[in-house]
């Protein structure tokens, strides 16, 4: 595996004629597969797409968006996956800092390449519009892809991965857990997830059978549970949120499934009482947590025992894949080695992000020098972890205000940022709730002087509508004279938890201090 | 169907919207965007696909279900209540 076009379509050399992807009713051989992947590696180059182009692609989770990927690695261009559903706001916020040549959308939005030149797919036949330059300077240093998240300086953050930091992952994972050839594994990520491309690639390596759901469907549970029956998935990989919905609405379908092993997650916390409910629906389960950050992907692997252990208080996440190596660092930045005391996970392994697109501040925060020589290049995670007296790894919760919200990771301070630009808006906190392994938001607002708080809820719900992702918006509003100020001079987040705990959690009815 | 159906829907709808909310009933304009504005978590809008077949008392083709079709109360009338013409 030398490259990640080989990793997505090399299959093709020695099965070409196994499936590969199906979609719908539709599926793609690994031959078709790379067929397609070549033929747009042609476009790109009759196009002027070539190294240091940077691709934008705007879709569904569909075969084509796989081909493409393969076609930008060969072709040396960066793959941008963007949120086809996020606010037209958002998306035109994160095109302007992709700055991609090319953006390609299906026919739904077709408008979207927002002056920029545009691609449009029919079917799978893609139609490059006329214009753009000739190929630029080879200024690409191996740079794969950008995937954004949710950026804590109040702007989304793109996270730059190498083709050998990624290659590196993939390795890690596959020695992990390689499938057996032909195995039917469903994904459930929408593109712009970092995840659905570890479904892909770990699937198409190991010369498995991808099946892209139609996300569509995970709106109806019971249609989801079917789904899996009906394609024969032997692995599904999905968010907890998915799995916690399937249990409550077809939980008696989930027991009649006959062929489901495996489910992979990530992305968010698992409760055990869903897991132990799996457990008992499905006999034969394992359940597969991959732990990590998209800034290496995931850095651990860990298939959890079925039935889980009694009195488990944190799911082990694992001892680290062959290609990272996870330490832990105490307040006083020395390495912790012993068992069970907790710490500051830093990873360290060809496997790490090059830097996030518009923050050298950002970047310079997160990939530092190995704090124990001082030397080489760590990532500080951001998660507080222990092991145990095996080397397995657990985790307990975020060092910052970081939170995952139906599997999407979400930073409070973003959305406090886009909140505190409206006009009637004096200040605002953001406070993440959890109940029951889900998290919701809940802003506190101080409106301005004068324009009272007359509609402001509505107003900031339309507003947040328009500005965020529904992932983002907060589902609770509470309208305040003040906010009360920790001890540094920033709003006090706790006081505000301990309000909502204290009963005043019942919507609009919190009686705070003015400041 | 009558118009009054929409309303007896849009009615429904609210105090099932509003039991999940929180939200006040008389802030909940038939365009009001659901899901995109935080009302409704996924969970939520799975309930509020149950609501709906139970209102019209057939399943909801998962052909023309979209990731946002159930963003307002309007868009639902429309999309899977209102007769087609």
């Amino acid at each position: 595996m030398n490259s990640f076009y080989e990793l997505l379509v090399g299959a093709a050399d020695h099965s070409p004629e196994q499936e590969a992807v199906i979609s719908g009713d539709a599926s793609w051989t690994y031959r078709e597969l790379k067929a397609l992947t070549d033929r747009y590696v042609e476009q790109f180059a009759a196009s002027g797409v070539g190294r240091g182009s940077t691709v934008a692609v705007m879709l569904e989770n569909r075969p084509e968006a796989i081909a493409l990927f393969a076609a930008c690695a060969a072709s040396g261009a960066v793959f941008t996956p963007i949120d086809v559903h996020a606010p037209d706001q958002r998306r035109r916020d994160l095109l302007c800092d992709a700055q991609p040549d090319l953006v390609v959308t299906d026919v739904s939005c077709a408008e979207f390449s927002d002056g920029r030149r545009g691609a449009t797919l029919v079917g799978s036949e893609l139609r490059v519009a006329e214009g753009g330059g000739a190929p630029k300077e080879a200024r690409n240093d191996g740079h794969l892809y950008t995937i954004y998240t949710s950026g804590s300086t109040g702007r989304p953050k793109g996270i730059m991965m190498s083709e050998g930091a990624a290659l590196s992952f993939f390795r890690g994972l596959l020695e992990f857990m390689r499938l057996p050839a032909g195995s039917r594994y469903m994904t459930t990520s929408p593109l712009h997830f970092d995840y659905f491309w570890l479904d892909v690639g770990l699937t198409l390596a190991s010369g498995g059978v991808l099946i892209l759901l139609d996300r569509a469907q995970l709106r109806k549970p019971g249609a989801f549970v079917a789904a899996i029956e009906r394609y024969g998935a032997g692995y599904v990989s999905a968010v907890p949120t998915i799995w916690k919905m399937a249990l409550r609405f077809a939980a008696a379908d989930l027991a009649e499934l006959t062929t489901l092993r495996r489910i992979v997650f990530a992305g968010e916390h698992f409760p055990q009482p869903h897991i132990r409910e799996l457990y008992r629906l499905i006999p034969d389960l394992r359940i597969v947590n991959v732990y990590g950050q998209s800034e290496s992907i995931a850095c651990a692997f860990h298939l959890l025992p079925n039935p889980l252990p009694a009195g488990l208080q944190h799911l082990p996440v694992g001892r680290g894949h062959c290609e990272a190596e996870l330490f832990l660092i105490d307040d006083n930045g020395r390495e912790i080695r012993e068992p069970f005391r907790r710490g500051e996970l830093y990873l360290e392994g060809q496997l790490l992000f090059s830097g996030y697109s518009n923050g050298r501040d950002e970047t310079a925060k997160r990939l530092l020098p190995d704090p124990r020589s001082g030397t080489g290049t760590t990532f500080r995670t951001g998660d507080i972890c222990y092991f145990d007296d095996d080397g397995v790894f657990y985790f307990v919760r975020r060092a910052d205000s970081q939170v995952q919200v139906a599997g999407n990771r979400v930073e409070p301070a973003e959305i406090e940022a886009v909140i505190g630009r409206h006009e009637d808006v004096n200040n605002v906190a953001v406070v993440a709730m959890e109940s029951e392994g889900a998290i919701t938001l809940h802003a506190f607002v101080v409106p301005c002087v004068g324009n009272g708080a007359h509609d402001l809820e509505e107003r900031l719900r339309s507003y947040c509508a328009a500005h965020l992702p529904y992932y983002m918006s907060p589902r609770a509003y509470h309208l305040v004279e003040g906010i009360p100020i920790g001890a540094t001079g920033k709003n006090d987040v706790n006081a505000l938890r301990g309000l909502l705990l204290d009963g005043g959690g019942e919507r609009g009815v919190c009686e705070l201090p003015a400041s | 169907m009558k118009n009054t159906d929409r309303e007896l829907f849009y009615d429904k709808m609210r105090q099932f919207i509003c039991a999940r909310s929180g939200f006040s009933p008389e802030k909940i304009a038939p365009d009001t965007a659901l899901i995109s504005s935080g009302l409704l978590d996924s969970l939520a809008v799975s309930e509020s696909v149950f609501f709906v077949e139970d209102f019209v008392g057939r399943p909801i083709e998962i052909d023309d279900f979209r990731m946002m079709t159930f963003n307002s109360m309007e868009h639902i009338y429309n999309t899977y209540i209102a007769p087609k013409p």
